[in-house]
Parts: C-alpha cells; structure tokens; sequence
C-alpha cells in the first residue's frame, strides 16, 4: 500500500523578475521522514521552503498536504493547518514579551469577554518553553534582552506549540551553538517519533547526513536528484550541488600569492562601538582580509566603522598615511569602495540606471573645472566599466532593479572600480547570487589583488573566506578571537570553534 | 507596458496640448490671442522661476512648503528696501533675504533632526506673520519710479538665463545627479559619497533664491507687496512640477523639463480658467481636482508609494 505523503509539491515553478528560481520542481515528503535540503545559494532552497510555508506564492504548479489540495495564502495559515517554518532571518518581534511573540496571532484562545488574560499567556508560554528544554528562557521576558541564539530559540518553542506535521528549519543550525542546536535535534526526533516530518536546510553537509533519512538536493532552481541514507556521500552531495566535479581552484588560484607588500593601507586601532570590542588589525596592500564570524558578532559593523558610516565611540579607523577616516565621503575620496551586505537599499540606487549607478561616486572626478559633467564622460566610464565587469545588460540606460543579484552586485564592483577604489570591503559579496556569478565575482577578486588593490571580505560562508583570504580574522560577540594565516590545512571547524 | 511607458513620457506634453484646445475652444479662441499669451508669460513668470528650484527639491522626495512665503516676505522686505532706501537695493535685500531663509530652513533640519517638511511648514507661518506684520494696511506701494523696471525685455533675458543656468546645474553637474540619488534612497546615497545634509541644505538654497527672485518680480508686476503676495506661489509649484510629469516622491522621475512644461500648463489653466469666468472657488476646485487624477495615475499601484 502507498503512503499517502505529508507534503506533496508538483510542477512548481516561480520567478522573479529577470531570474527563474525554481523550475517544475517536485517533492515528496512521508509522514516520519526527516528531509533534508541542499544546494548552492539561488539554488532556489529558501524560495522552495517559502512557498511551502505560505510565505510565497508559487507562478505555477500545485501542493497537497495528505492528498488534498494545499494553497496557504500567508505563512499564518500555513501554520494552522500543520507546516510551521524557522528562518534564518530574524522572526521574533522585540518590544513584547517572549510569551506574546510564541502566541502571536493566536491571542484569541487567552481572551476572555474581549480581555487579555496576559497571565494564563506567560504559564502557557512557560510550559511550553519548559517542555522542550528551555527552562532558562522567561515567558515574561521581553524578547529585546535575548541573546540571537535565544530568540531563534522562541520561534522554535513557537512552533512547537501544537506539533507541526511538517516542520522546516531554514539554515537556522548556523545561528545557534551547540546547546541550541541539541535541543533542535531533540525536538526533531520527537517529531519523528511521533510520525511527523521535517524538512531540514543546511549548508552543512556533515550535519545533513547526520540529521536526515533522505536528502534532495537543488541547483539552479530544478532538482539536481535525491539521495537515501545508504547513498548519502558528502562528494556526491557536493558534486549534485555544483553539476560538475569539483577542483579546487573554485576560489582564486593560489600560485601567485607572491604579490601582497608589507605596506599598510589600512589600519584599524583599538576600535570600539555598541557591538565591538576594543578592535585592531591592519590591512596590507594586496591583501584579502576575511572577516568570519557568527551575523550578529560584530563583522558587518566592521566594515561600516572602517568606511565611516559608524562613528566609533572609542579610538579610530586611519588610512595608510595617518589621515583619519571619519565618513564616507571623505572614505571614497581616499579609494575605500564598500560593498553593503544589504545591497539593494544600500549600496544601490536601484531605481535609476546602470549608468547612474556606475558613476556616482566619481561625479566629482569627471567635473570638468570641477563643475561641469558631460554625458560623454559618464556613458564612457560606465560602458568601460561594466563591459570589463562583463555585466549582462541591455544597455546602460537600463534601470538595475531589472537585473539580477549577481549583476547588480556587478555594477557595485563596476561603480567602486570606475573611482579608482584602492581599497574594497565587501560585506558578503556573494549573497544571493547564483554559482556561476559567484566564480565571476572570486576572479574579479582575485585580479584586483594581483593589481595590488586590498579588500576586506566580509563572509557568513566560511568556504569562501577560507578559499579567499590571505589571513581570516575569526569574531566572537564584538571581539576578535583568532587570526589564521592561510595554509591548506585550514578548515572550516578550526574557525566554527573560535566563532561559537 | 511600452505602451505605458511612452505614454507616460508625453503625457504631460498631451495634457498641455489638450488643456491649449480646450480653453481655445471654451474662451472662443481668447486664449491665443497675442496680448493673452503675453499676459500668460507675465502670470507665469514667478511660477517658472520657483518651479525651477522646486525640482531640485522635490526631486529628494521633499517638499518646500515656505517657497510661496519667501517669496511673498522677500517681496514686502524689497518693497520696503526701495521705499526707504534705494530702489536699487531691493535687488540684493530679495535675494539675501530668500537665501537666508533657505540656509535656515536647511540648517534647522539638519542640526535638530526635524523633518523638512514640518520646518518648512512652520518657516511658511513665521514668515507670513512677519509679512503681515511689517505691512500696514492690506498692501504697500513701491515707488512710482520703479514701474519701468517691468519690462518684458528684461524678463525675457534674465528667464533664459536663469533657465539655462538651471537646466545645466540640474543636468550636468554633481547637484542635479545627487539630489536624485538622495531621492532613491538618502542611505545609499550617503553610501556613494554624497554630502547628504550639505546637498539639502543647497536645495533649500536654491527654493529659497528662486523664491527671492520671484517676490521681486512679482513687486515688479503688481507694484509693491501685498498681504497675500505669494500665497498661491507654494501650491501652483507643487501641482506644476506633478504636471510636469515629476513623482513627488522624486527619485527616477526627476527631470528639469517638468518645471517649464508644468508652469505653463498651470498658468494656462489659472488664465483660462479665468478668462472662461470661473470663480475663484471654482477654480481651486478644479485645481484640486485635477492634481489628484494626476497623483493617482501616477502613482505604482499596490505600493501605495507615490513613485
């Protein structure tokens, strides 16, 4: 007899504007069954589990949940008819209390005559939290005084008000230690045992074939395959991911490391700001600095301290002949060029066109009698620019919120490299970007190292950092922890362990 | 969509063009008449020359709500200046005195964190309290001396000028450029190097030159200063530059043209209006009317921002 499975995806498809992130995708899951999902950022994982959820809505195709047809129109829907979902992004609301963000939406059941009864809310949120191990989280507390790994730890518990019958974990394991992530495992069997489903997005391979029975993996928004517990390989799974064997000059080559000089271009003293914690280093020319470090340790701050958007409250961001830095401007006009990790709003003016964006920050080199600016200047700087950048692009007068992730991080490479930039900090350059812009990107790192220009690259991958960097400094809560040199032997849980 | 979008691009051009043929049509051919149309120039002469400036404004997604009363307060300190004084001083008094107000417009904003708009708001009632105090009765005169100074040679001159002085700032330098980047987004804009409080803070400039220009012409026109000198100057702007073919959210959709198109088609309409024999009631009814079809088509739909 056949099973009837929990979830059913058929023929899904969605897009968005000029990129297809999912294509006829199929998926069964079984009640029992612990899923797990994988491949490569824009491989299409969180669009997929999205529309699970009710959090998108699919362009084509159907769902079924045991059988029945299944479209929830918003995430709240979702939830009450089985399928909760935790995210990587934050999902909890600060200003209440732990106990109102777990019944959020759900106040009605603690109503009495239209009055909250806020006190019978905290013992049930209470028990609840107690229930699954987080005996040291308080219902009355509010969710601003937790620590991240806490809140996610609330939407856990948030979930796990009525058993889900399917319950995804979205890349949450990365943003909890090893307590939080027990617990979770924890939960998971129980879920199991108790003939539910789980369908479960990693990065980690090792933790995948540790935690799932099944595991299907994405590439370019189509299914790459699925693989049993007995096939399950993590060079298989690695090899499904990309759609090629993998080398390993993936990351930049390392034979010709020889150009990086004992000059300092950058140098960062005793820095200290909301976040960080009495932080210096300094930055050599040529050189790839990789930042690591959980999101919420202080690395993103890094980067705007050092581009003078933060103001420290204590010491201070120097460039190489001792002159301060104390905004951006001031930090463009010395050749800092930073690449925000939320780039559509901040590094991006994303309603205007390519050309518009591309020379923006040397308006004030191509005024002539440092006034006038011709538009034969502007059109040749961004052509120049975005042709070596090879960026796809009907022409430059299109607007770049057609374009895609990979390209419009593209044009923010093109606008820093047209002023000439010397220095670039890159806040997670790859984010979001599909496998083959994402190689583009590394050699373009790798060219401008070897013309003696230095970034620091700030990454929440540590494969990248890893296959990047000259020197990768680890942070921990706004401190740094440890600094590795490069050499081969460098792996990702030599630096987990001073991230966690 | 393509459709759409060169519609869009000639749509304040048709508008005008239709509003041209209706009063025509309505006026029994009054309008184009030789002495209308330079009666047009002459009405629209102030409106033009704030038009200009409330672009750079508007095209940061702000509004200079105390333009109309610069214009008017610098009008009665120029009337007053040529009276007491020197004729010849009125030139420089209205200038400084609407750049003045533009610095502390800019300067307010940015040094107490106020919202632009709320500063202009309460800049536009301080200043016409200080007009109608500084005026006795309902209006002053300006000397009889000073009459042959509103010459149209000389407003044609001075116009294409500033004009031209106007569509380069706003086209080919850094100004006109970064404004509009401020409009997308003031963050990403800080990001790309733009000075974003010194850049406002020159758009409130400007509003604030152009509104000094345009209180002394409008002394020149109507002899002196009155009370209510001005008063339609900030709206007629507003509903120009939207005429124009501008979002007032600026951004992408700034262009310079929207001030010239957009004063036309508003003093065409206040003329025709008038030469058709609305009321003033009726008038303002029409206006409102009008600016709402026009925001509302404007406006992205399911956003519910105005872009």
């Amino acid at each position: 007899m056949q099973v009837t499975p929990v979830i059913e995806v058929k023929n899904i498809s969605k897009s968005f504007t000029s990129t297809k992130a999912l294509s006829k995708v199929e998926l069964r899951i079984f009640p029992g069954e612990v899923r797990g999902l994988i491949g490569e950022n824009g491989s299409g994982k969180s669009t997929l589990s999205a529309i699970i959820s009710g959090n998108l809505k699919a362009d084509e195709g159907e769902m079924f949940m045991f059988g029945k047809p299944y479209s929830p129109t918003n995430s709240f829907e979702a939830s009450e008819m089985g399928v909760s979902i935790i995210v990587q992004e934050q999902g909890t609301v600060e200003t209440i209390s732990v106990a109102a963000n777990i019944f959020a939406g759900r106040e009605h059941q603690f109503c009495h005559m239209g009055f909250l009864n806020s006190k019978k809310l905290t013992v049930e949120a209470q028990k609840l939290l107690d229930s699954i191990g987080l005996e040291y989280i308080r219902a009355e507390m509010l969710v601003a005084g937790l620590s991240f790994e806490d809140r996610k730890l609330v939407e856990i518990a948030r979930a796990f008000y009525r058993l889900p019958e399917l319950f995804i974990v979205d890349e949450t394991t990365t943003a909890l230690p090893q307590r939080g992530r027990n617990i979770l495992y924890g939960l998971i069997k129980k879920l199991k045992a108790n003939g539910k489903s789980v369908l479960f997005i990693s990065h980690d391979i090792e933790e995948l074939v540790e935690v799932c029975d099944t595991v299907t993996i994405l590439r370019d928004g189509k299914l790459a395959g699925s693989l049993t517990e007995d096939e399950m390989d993590p060079y298989k799974m690695k090899t499904l991911m990309v759609g090629r064997e993998i080398t390993d000059n993936y990351y930049r080559s390392r034979e010709k490391t020889a150009e990086q000089s004992d000059k300092i271009v950058l140098s960062v003293e005793h820095v200290s700001s909301k976040i960080l914690k009495d932080i210096s280093f300094q930055l050599k020319k040529g050189e790839i600095l990789g930042f690591a470090g959980l999101s919420d340790c202080g690395i993103h701050e890094i980067g705007k301290v050092v581009f003078g958007l933060i103001k420290p409250e204590k010491g201070k961001v120097l460039y190489g002949n001792g002159i301060e830095i104390t905004n951006p401007k001031q930090a463009i006009e010395k050749g800092l060029g930073f690449m925000s990790k939320n780039r559509d709003r901040e590094s991006m003016l994303i309603e205007l066109t390519i050309k518009e964006n591309t020379v923006i920050p040397s308006l004030p080199k191509l005024a002539r009698y440092g006034f006038f600016i011709t538009p034969k200047s502007e059109k040749e700087l961004a052509l120049k620019w975005c042709g070596r950048l090879n960026v796809k692009m009907k022409n430059i007068e299109q607007p770049c919120s057609e374009l895609s992730g990979g390209n419009k991080q593209k044009i923010v490479l093109a606008k820093w490299l047209a002023n000439d930039s010397e220095i670039f900090i890159l806040d997670c350059p790859t984010r979001g970007i599909d496998i083959g812009v994402k190689e583009a990107i590394y050699k373009i790192m790798g060219n401008l190292k070897s013309q003696g220009k230095s970034i620091i690259m700030i990454s929440e991958e540590l494969p990248e950092v890893i296959g990047m960097s000259d020197r990768i400094l680890v942070m921990k809560d706004g401190c740094l922890k440890k600094e590795f040199i490069f050499d081969n032997g460098t792996s990702e849980a030599d630096i987990i362990q001073y991230m966690i | 969509m393509l459709i759409r979008e060169k519609l869009s691009k000639y749509i304040s051009f048709l508008g005008l063009l239709v509003l041209v043929i209706f009063f025509q049509i309505v006026t029994k051919g009054n309008l184009l008449t030789t002495k209308n149309v330079l009666l047009i120039l002459n009405q629209g002469y102030a409106i033009l020359i704030a038009s200009f400036a409330g672009v750079f404004v508007m095209s940061t997604g702000n509004l200079d709500f105390s333009l109309g009363a610069i214009a008017g307060f610098s009008c009665v300190c120029a009337t007053l200046a040529a009276l007491n004084m020197n004729p010849f001083l009125s030139i420089p008094i209205a200038l400084l005195v609407g750049v003045g107000i533009g610095l502390l417009n800019g300067f307010v904003q940015n040094v107490f964190k106020i919202p632009s708009f709320l500063t202009c708001l309460c800049t536009m009632f301080i200043l016409t309290a200080g007009t109608q105090s500084l005026i006795t009765g309902s209006s002053i005169m300006m000397p009889i001396s000073m009459m042959s100074w509103d010459s149209n040679a000389v407003k044609i001159v001075f116009g294409i000028g500033y004009t031209v002085i106007m569509v380069v700032l706003f086209k080919y330098t850094r100004i006109g450029k970064q404004l509009k980047a401020i409009g997308v987004s003031p963050e990403a804009a800080r990001q790309s190097g733009v000075n974003v409080p010194g850049m406002m803070t020159l758009a409130y400039v400007l509003t604030g030159l152009a509104g000094g220009i345009a209180g002394f012409f409008l002394m020149l026109r109507t002899g002196g200063a009155a009370t209510t000198t001005g008063q339609t100057v900030t709206t007629d702007v507003i509903i120009a530059i939207v005429f124009g073919g501008m979002s007032i959210a600026g951004g992408a959709s700034s262009k310079i043209s929207a001030a010239i198109l957009g004063a036309l088609t508003v003093t065409i309409l206040n003329n025709g209006m008038i030469l058709a024999g609305y009321g003033g009631d009726a008038q303002q009814f029409v206006k409102g009317m009008l600016f709402l079809v026009i925001v509302a088509v404007s406006t992205k739909r399911g956003t519910g921002i105005v872009k």
